[in-house]
């Protein structure tokens, strides 16, 4: 087996400026090409779909009945809304991975490292937002397509307008409020998740001073994080529901329901609308209330990590031999951790 | 030292001291493994986005489906769903934790056995015990990430099937009460030799987890005892573990089917099985329910008493097989 000389020290200088070089290269043309690949990969989805849909309904002749813009127009809706959905994924676990790099050293300057890698990757952020407000066009494109039926020259026939005429005049004011916490949710969702994520990122990797261990414990602590929140959706709503019919047995209030009066219906109709708004206000106070939180407790977690016997012997060695790598980490280089000793 | 370190080190026995040799010995074997690192790390993930993405889809199916099924069951419709699912990702994920605790333990004492460093290690002034306790310990912690996915899986059942009892109970039982018999079952603790159980039932549910694995561990250290070589111990302890399962499923679908059968005999003397019990008088429904519910609740003590015991056994066995192995 042939064996290889080692590097001499400027060899290996020379080739770690190269590798930043074209990791800067990669990155730039990563963020610059953000944004228009998502478009027009997400352009090309809702195309595909819209045209896979078409050749299979097999429409001949009429292309802008009723039912063919109905169908497009949901099926652009559904890709859409599972495209952002799984950008958002994405983004969440690739921020909470970088997050594991603001938990370096002492966690003395974590807030600031934080900042300036969530600054780095806030064009994935952009990304989700684009296609949010795409999706939110062609929304508001079906909601004028059934609510406003003259401007097109047709008559409504859907139950969902009439919910939803049914919701802007007799519950406007909690209807309103859900729509507006809902644009608001959809809208800064994106930054939010990102500020969440790499924070999250952060605080679970100071259960482990090995740079594949914090990889893992990041994307753990990410997913976790996200089955709880649909636990949580599921188990709040059962519970909900649960109280609720342990006040109003289904089987013997169908009479209610047959009451003249407007006023049940509305009731219910603005406690699900509150509903609505509460668990959306629920949600967006997390996102934006945690992070310092999660960044306290990994400061916290990492200013008071006991030293082991390992970080007492890198500790003990002679100063000139401290070679940039910590006891326990790779990733804990004098290079990225200012105020380490 | 610090303080918080010396209270930290004063509240662990010395084979579970990080600094411990033999514990960093075995951490060190074990992290150098980059198969079982993989595995480790990525169990976790793969339940906590797979179980997302799941009750994601029973959601959006459940939800298209409740205009056929109606709005009603809607919320019963999801959890019984997200159960099955649950259940159904823990005999799986609990078979691979089983296989992966056994198959790390297997080599603790017949690898070096098989590389003849055992002597060398029982000539140091580390006593047996230790090192045998060490050795576990430090494989079991370097798969804890197991057990907390199975924990997580565990917990988010238990609460999710208390959910769907708590629909069952009310919409089948309590639906159906009027305002007096409600009154009787919940002032009269009609309630208690149902909830005694349910309790107890739970508590061995959630213990589960932990104890299958310290149990599962000690079956493959006691697999390596009592082997020569990895391989054999590997074999061995697998082996052992299926054998203990069927040997425990035998033993309980006997006990339950003879505790039911005395069990019928008690509370319909007039045409028991038994002749002890045919001149007895019949029991009343409160004694029924009461008994019923003691007997679930002290043979699931049992049962979680027994599981513990044979992890005691397994541990005493391991070290009366090691001591034989040579000083």
């Amino acid at each position: 087996m042939a064996t290889t000389a080692p590097l001499t020290i400027d060899e290996q200088l020379r080739r770690a400026k190269a590798r930043q070089r074209s990791e800067r290269r990669w990155w730039r043309a990563i963020r610059i090409g953000c944004l228009p690949v998502t478009l027009i990969g997400a352009l090309l989805a809702v195309v595909t779909v819209n045209g896979i849909a078409y050749l299979n309904e097999g429409y001949q002749g009429i292309l802008l009945s009723d039912s063919v813009i109905n169908l497009h127009t949901l099926i652009s809706l559904q890709a859409l809304f599972l495209l952002q959905l799984a950008a958002s994924w994405i983004v969440g676990l690739g921020a909470s991975i970088l997050g594991t790099r603001a938990a370096a050293a002492r966690g003395g300057l974590i807030r600031q490292r934080a900042a300036i890698l969530q600054g780095r990757v806030r064009f994935w952020a952009w990304a989700i937002l684009a296609l949010r407000v795409w999706f939110a066009l062609i929304a508001a494109f079906g909601l004028a397509w059934m609510l406003a039926p003259t401007l097109f020259g047709r008559e409504p026939s859907y139950t969902m307008a009439a919910t939803l005429m049914w919701a802007a005049r007799y519950e406007t004011i909690t209807f309103g409020l859900a729509l507006f916490v809902g644009a608001i949710s959809w809208l800064f969702g994106p930054f939010l998740r990102l500020r969440y994520s790499l924070a999250l990122g952060a605080l679970a990797a100071t259960w482990s001073r090995r740079a594949d261990e914090r990889f893992w414990l990041a994307i753990s602590a990410r997913l976790w994080t996200g089955m709880l929140g649909a636990i949580a959706a599921v188990w709040g709503s059962a519970l909900a529901n649960l109280v609720y019919f342990a006040f109003q047995n289904p089987n013997t209030a169908q009479a209610i329901y047959q009451s003249p009066s407007l006023w049940w219906p509305a009731a219910q109709g603005s406690w699900l609308w509150l509903g609505i708004t509460a668990l959306l206000t629920l949600y967006m106070c997390g996102q934006a209330f945690l992070p310092p939180l999660f960044l306290r407790a990994a400061r916290f977690r990492l200013a008071h990590r006991l030293p082991t016997s390992a970080d007492v012997a890198f500790l003990a060695r002679p100063a000139d031999s401290h070679d940039g790598q910590s006891a326990g980490g790779k990733d804990m280089t004098l290079e990225t951790s200012p105020e380490a000793p | 030292m610090t303080p918080s370190t010396t209270s930290a080190k004063t509240r662990l026995p010395g084979w579970a001291d990080p600094d411990h040799p033999i514990f960093r010995l075995e951490i060190q074997r074990l992290a150098r493994n980059r198969g079982l690192n993989f595995l480790h790390y990525s169990f976790n993930p793969l339940i906590f986005g797979g179980i997302a993405l799941t009750i994601l889809f029973i959601v959006i199916a459940s939800v298209s489906t409740s205009a056929f099924t109606g709005i009603d069951s809607l919320f019963e419709l999801i959890l019984a769903w997200t159960i099955g699912v649950l259940i159904a990702a823990q005999i799986v994920t609990g078979a691979f934790a089983n296989v992966l605790v056994i198959a790390q333990t297997s080599p603790t004492i017949s690898g070096e056995m098989e590389l003849q460093s055992w002597r060398l290690l029982r000539a140091t002034t580390l006593n047996l015990r230790e090192i045998v306790f060490a050795k576990l310990y430090a494989a079991l912690l370097n798969l804890r990430l197991l057990l907390v996915g199975l924990l997580t899986l565990r917990i988010v059942t238990t609460v999710s099937a208390m959910l769907m009892v708590a629909y069952v109970f009310l919409r089948q039982t309590l639906y159906y009460m009027d305002a007096a018999q409600l009154n009787e079952f919940f002032v009269d603790f009609k309630w208690a030799p149902v909830l005694i159980p349910a309790g107890v039932c739970c508590v061995w549910f959630m213990a589960q987890p932990p104890i299958q694995f310290v149990l599962n561990g000690v079956i493959g250290m006691t697999a390596s005892a009592y082997s020569r070589s990895r391989a054999q111990a590997v074999a061995f302890g697998l082996t052992g573990r299926l054998a203990l399962w069927v040997f425990t499923v035998l033993i309980n679908v006997a006990a339950s089917y003879a505790l039911g059968y005395l069990f019928a005999s008690w509370s319909e003397p007039s045409s028991a099985p038994i002749e002890a019990f045919r001149g007895r008088p019949s029991p009343s429904e409160a004694q029924i329910l009461w008994a019923l519910g003691l007997t679930v609740s002290m043979y699931v003590i049992a049962v979680l008493s027994g599981q513990i015991g044979m992890i005691l056994l397994g541990l005493g066995l391991i070290l009366r097989q090691a001591r034989k192995l040579g000083v």
